[in-house]
């Protein structure tokens, strides 16, 4: 995999983590042209429940664990796995 | 930072003394199947688990013992022992040891020799249940309550155990067990006929949608994977399956066939052991049933004689049909479901190449269980406790279930994956 595929990894879909954005409307994302990741970590606390509803509704991916842990798959996943 | 090349040799590493394989002996390992061992004085059984060479036998007593398989005089392997009155005996010298190791007898020695008292062989403990014999290989003071998946506690004719050799690394087996996108790929055709698998309406949205949607979810024990498809204009058809650390993995049901799992066992860093277990909540498992089972049908296979390879393994390349995969009867011309899964992940390399990887979002589950591994690997050695080794982190179930767009599954999930002794599970 070059290094130039690499980059546009970080294009290849889009990210919220709900704990950050209570305001975003995830409903746009069905038109969008990237796969949405919800991220949803333990620790968070006032989560708009309607904002989870929706994420649950539109998005790709949704997972729920520590920050540490999203945060470390996050990571991985902008690189297409790892081990580079 | 990127899960680095380092991070992966830590991963996939099961020896003693590396931080996975510090992590691994926390647990009870699945290690044979009690008919290997099917009464008192049988043979022994050689086996390999995270690189030791041991060796199992039942003494007179009908005790399981599980020991260093060479004798401590000249390192001769004692499966060529006699294995009679209390213990194993070296068929070179004659010297004895019981199931805690010690030895007992050493009858090459002068009389007054006080010699075998000092002489004792790694020995580790046993216990059987749920068709198998397992065991603990780490220190003692952290022995762990045994083990108490679903399947383990029922009766005997509810269940049917069996194991394969998979000439692969112990993880890369794993995380197929936690990745439903490939179904509808490396299944297509197979469940649609396997008698363990056809019918019901799951496996019309399984090939349908083949871009399953996921909700993954960390738990103290491992991970509940949901995926779901779509099913109409109201329903999604959801598949909710687990990851108990470190090794177990359970798949939601199929129709009305058996409830089913894995255990994915290290023998070493190239080679691991799936275990798959068929079970049934309710009845016993009929006659027919098992008999597929034994057929190696479902998540079962077929032996090379006197061995626990496939008859179907890279050898031969798994008996590729072409003019089966021509015709629509497999996707990839590998027959059995076992043999199909096998043949991808060994192709993949005894230890897979994860710097060519390209990981896709559908992948969160695999990203997610090896960041859990390789947290609880250096937890533990920092002194933490094991993740997953009580038993109410391994008594839960798999379910598949049609429900409502509008149902949020991290509600449902509880009442889902429950254990509700008298009820089967949840299944459509």
């Amino acid at each position: 995999v070059s290094a130039v595929q690499r980059e546009q990894s970080e294009e290849l879909f889009e990210v919220r983590w709900l704990d950050a954005g209570g305001s975003a409307d995830l409903s746009a994302n069905v038109e969008a042209e990237r796969p949405l990741v919800c991220l949803l970590p333990t620790e968070a606390s006032d989560v708009d429940p309607a904002l989870i509803a929706a994420a649950r509704r539109h998005a790709d991916i949704v997972a729920l664990g520590s920050r540490e842990l999203l945060n470390e798959c996050l990571n991985d996943l902008d690189n297409g796995g790892s081990g580079r | 930072m990127a899960m680095s090349t380092e991070e992966f040799a830590v991963l996939t590493a099961s020896g003693a003394g590396t931080p996975m394989g510090e992590l691994l002996r926390r647990y009870w390992v699945p290690a044979l199947g009690q008919d290997e061992l099917p009464e008192p004085d049988c043979p022994p059984v050689r086996i390999k688990i995270m690189g030791e060479e041991l060796l199992a036998f039942r003494d007179t007593e009908g005790r399981v013992g599980l020991i260093e398989e060479r004798c401590a005089h000249r390192c001769a392997s004692l499966f060529f022992g006699r294995n009679e009155e209390g213990g194993i005996r070296c068929a070179y010298h004659g010297w004895k040891y019981d199931i805690t190791g010690q030895c007992i007898d050493m009858p090459s020695e002068p009389e007054k020799s006080r010699f075998k008292e000092r002489i004792k062989l790694k020995a580790y403990p046993c216990i059987e249940a749920g068709g198998i014999v397992w065991t603990y290989m780490g220190p003692p003071e952290h022995q762990p309550p045994a083990p108490s998946l679903e399947w383990m506690n029922l009766p005997a004719g509810h269940r049917f155990v069996s194991k394969r050799l998979q000439e692969s690394n112990w993880v890369q087996a794993l995380e197929g067990g936690m990745d439903s996108s490939h179904l509808a790929f490396a299944h297509r055709f197979t469940i649609e006929h396997d008698p363990l698998h056809a019918g019901g309406s799951g496996v019309d949205h399984l090939i349908t949608d083949t871009r399953p949607k996921f909700e993954v979810v960390e738990v103290e024990g491992g991970l509940v994977i949901g995926a779901r498809r779509e099913a109409g204009p109201e329903n999604y058809y959801w598949r909710v399956s687990h990851w108990i650390m470190p090794w177990f993995t359970l798949i939601p049901p199929h129709g009305v066939h058996p409830l089913a799992g894995h255990a994915w066992v290290p023998i070493d860093d190239h080679n691991c052991w799936a275990w798959s277990i068929n079970f049934d909540v309710l009845e016993p498992l009929s006659e027919e049933q098992v008999g597929h089972m034994r057929a190696g049908k479902g998540i079962h296979v077929r032996y090379e004689e006197g061995s626990w390879r496939p008859i179907a393994n890279k050898d031969n390349d798994y008996l590729v049909d072409r003019d089966a995969q021509r015709r629509g009867e497999t996707f990839s011309g590998v027959r059995s479901i076992s043999s199909q899964d096998a043949s991808l992940q060994e192709s993949m390399g005894p230890i897979q190449d994860r710097t060519k990887e390209n990981l896709g979002t559908s992948d969160i589950a695999i990203l997610m269980a090896r960041r859990r591994l390789l947290r609880a690997a250096a937890e533990v050695a920092d002194g933490a406790t094991p993740p997953g080794i009580d038993q109410a982190s391994q008594q839960v179930r798999s379910a598949a279930s049609m429900l409502p767009r509008t149902a949020s599954i991290a509600a449902e999930i509880p009442e889902l994956i429950r254990i509700r002794p008298d009820q089967d599970a949840i299944r459509v």
